[in-house]
């Protein structure tokens, strides 16, 4: 469903992906991993055509992702993302409303049917008790909440997700995933918190500074040697359970 | 539920219908009211009589040659820096924008003061042409200088506009230095303050052709404007190219301000003061905002032109400094509000 291939991006000057390929089969749910700065963020958002590629070639259901226009990319592809800047008071029902923009040329009007995919996926997610608060006085996993059901508005097939589980507690994190994967649709996330990638992903693709170090089955890819080398930490698994720890010196 | 809900304000489909309604009233009572006010005494019925083609010629030619144009002048620029404040606080992702703010209404006053001074006036268009040009590289030099990583910082974007809009006075004053004819024409006041004594058929004839279809264009892209006001990032996720529906806003913003400048000269604080006044009404949903923006920025600068002819009978006022006394305040109010982590 997604095909990444030899993808390098700079930003301001600076190289930050270099060469990444991978793929992301249809319904499966992938985590890419990364210390800060390793560049997951930045293959997201190149995904969402929110930064441009330098070079390499990314397909997005078999169709090369510059060939698709804005709002068809929009209805395909769906984007959770930290809202940090929202300075103005909407209200969950309204933020979820947009979701349903890339169906919408710039003269059509909201339609009953609109209302009621909004209210669906608020529904899914939990929020329709949310619906006419303001965002900003939600708390951080009601926001990430109804930020997923805007994405979920959109009707997508995929779902692209930055950093789902920041500023969410341990349950919160468990149920915002779990939700997702019920979904069925192909997700590809970047996660800092390498035991829910280990937990939840059915591929995980390690980052370390712009290139892929490992990509394959989360048993595969998060094992001792590779967190060592790109995370500089210990990582242990018992019962199936990760643990890390700093590395004596 | 008993929670505290800040949404409480908002109107749904109704309340807003009669927002509207209230609104449109508001307006056409003030231009009926304005129409009336002035130092000839001019009642109600012969404004009738006017309408009838039953009045006296004095009458009629004080009615129309003289009020109309005034009156629909400041509503319809009422109206458009309502519409036009709004947009770019959308399109800058922040509350405080506003033309007058930003220094792109001064930056047009230098275009439309060195019309005159370039002898290029051309019967109003040529001051309307350099306004807008005026009003375009004020309004780039304003977001270049302001803007940080795709964001617009508020403390970054005043501290922009007010250097801006210094520098664009002292450019204008010395032009008006320069060339005393350009304050036999107008007024330096005019230039620097703005007001409406000025207004006339040909002026507002002008000012419509431009206006209406810019304010129309405007609300055309509410939702263009609503998607941005949600960062550049999610808009882009949710289909819209952010980068280039900035453009043709800030274009078709900054046309409707050297417009509105040569008209009228740069009057102040209108388009922060009606938005916000309204918003928590409509939300921020610029495809609500808008329509009422423009009702009831129409109904304020008529009513506030109306106060600034008659406060200081049979001397006037220009209607800026009226703008300025209530708007600049409200603005301190504001930035008092705009959370200090907004960078």
């Amino acid at each position: 469903m997604i095909e990444v291939e030899d993808l390098y991006v700079a930003l301001g000057g600076r190289d930050v992906l270099n060469g990444v390929s991978f793929d992301v089969p249809a319904g499966r749910f992938v985590a890419v991993v990364g210390p800060n700065g390793s560049g997951k963020t930045t293959l997201i958002r190149t995904l969402f055509r929110a930064v441009a590629a330098r070079s390499g070639r990314v397909r997005i259901d078999g169709r090369d992702l510059l060939a698709y226009e804005r709002r068809a990319l929009a209805q395909t592809v769906a984007v959770m993302r930290q809202e940090t800047e929202l300075e103005f008071d909407f209200t969950a029902r309204e933020l979820v409303m947009m979701g349903r923009s890339p169906y919408k040329r710039l003269l059509d009007s909201d339609g009953p049917e609109d209302v009621k995919i909004a209210e669906a996926a608020m529904d899914e997610t939990e929020t329709l008790a949310l619906a006419d608060r303001l965002f900003r006085t939600l708390s951080g996993g009601e926001k990430q909440r109804v930020l997923l059901a805007r994405a979920l508005a959109q009707r997508p097939r995929v779902l692209l997700l930055d950093e789902p589980t920041n500023h969410l507690d341990v349950r919160h994190r468990l149920q915002i995933l779990a939700l997702v994967r019920s979904l069925g649709v192909t997700v590809l996330a970047a996660l800092h918190d390498l035991s829910l990638a280990d937990r939840f992903a059915d591929g995980v693709v390690m980052l370390d500074r712009g290139r892929v170090h490992a990509a394959g089955a989360p048993a595969e890819t998060i094992t001792e040697a590779n967190v060592r080398a790109v995370f500089g930490v210990r990582a242990r698994r018992a019962d199936g359970i990760l643990a890390f720890d700093l590395e004596e010196t | 539920m008993a929670e505290a809900n800040a949404s409480n304000f908002r109107l749904g489909g109704f309340g807003y219908g009669v927002l509207l309604v209230v609104g449109g009233v508001g307006l056409l009572a003030s231009i009926a009211g304005g129409l009336v006010l002035g130092s000839a005494s001019i009642g109600p019925s012969d404004l009738f009589d006017v309408l009838l083609g039953g009045s006296d010629a004095v009458t009629t030619q004080i009615v129309v040659e003289l009020r109309l144009p005034r009156v629909l002048g400041a509503a319809l620029v009422g109206a458009a820096l309502g519409i036009v404040g709004a947009t770019l606080q959308a399109v800058m992702k922040n509350p405080l924008a506003e033309p007058y703010i930003l220094g792109i209404s001064s930056g047009a006053s230098v275009g439309a003061a060195s019309s005159v001074l370039l002898g290029l006036a051309l019967g109003g268009y040529g001051t309307s042409a350099l306004a807008f040009v005026g009003a375009v590289v004020s309004v780039v030099v304003v977001y270049r200088v302001a803007v940080v990583d795709g964001r617009v910082p508020p403390v970054r974007l005043i501290l922009a506009g007010v250097a801006l809009s210094s520098f664009a006075q002292a450019v204008t004053s010395f032009l008006l230095y320069l060339v005393p004819e350009a304050t036999a024409v107008r007024g330096v006041i005019f230039w620097l303050l703005g007001g409406l004594s000025g207004s006339d058929w040909p002026g507002l004839t002008l000012l419509t052709v431009i206006v209406v279809p810019a304010s129309l264009v405007l609300i055309a892209g509410a939702r263009w404007q609503t998607l941005l006001l949600l960062g550049d990032d999610s808009a882009m996720a949710l289909g819209l190219d952010a980068a280039r529906a900035r453009q043709w806003l800030i274009a078709w913003a900054a046309l409707a301000t050297g417009a509105l400048v040569a008209f009228a000269g740069a009057i102040g604080f209108v388009g922060l003061i009606v938005p916000h006044a309204l918003r928590p009404f409509t939300g921020p949903d610029h495809r609500r905002l808008l329509w009422a923006v423009a009702l009831y920025g129409g109904w304020l600068l008529v009513a506030m032109d109306a106060v600034a002819r008659s406060v200081l009978a049979p001397e006037e006022l220009p209607v800026g400094i009226l703008t300025g006394l209530l708007g600049a305040p409200f603005f301190l109010l504001l930035l008092r509000r705009v959370p200090g982590d907004a960078r």
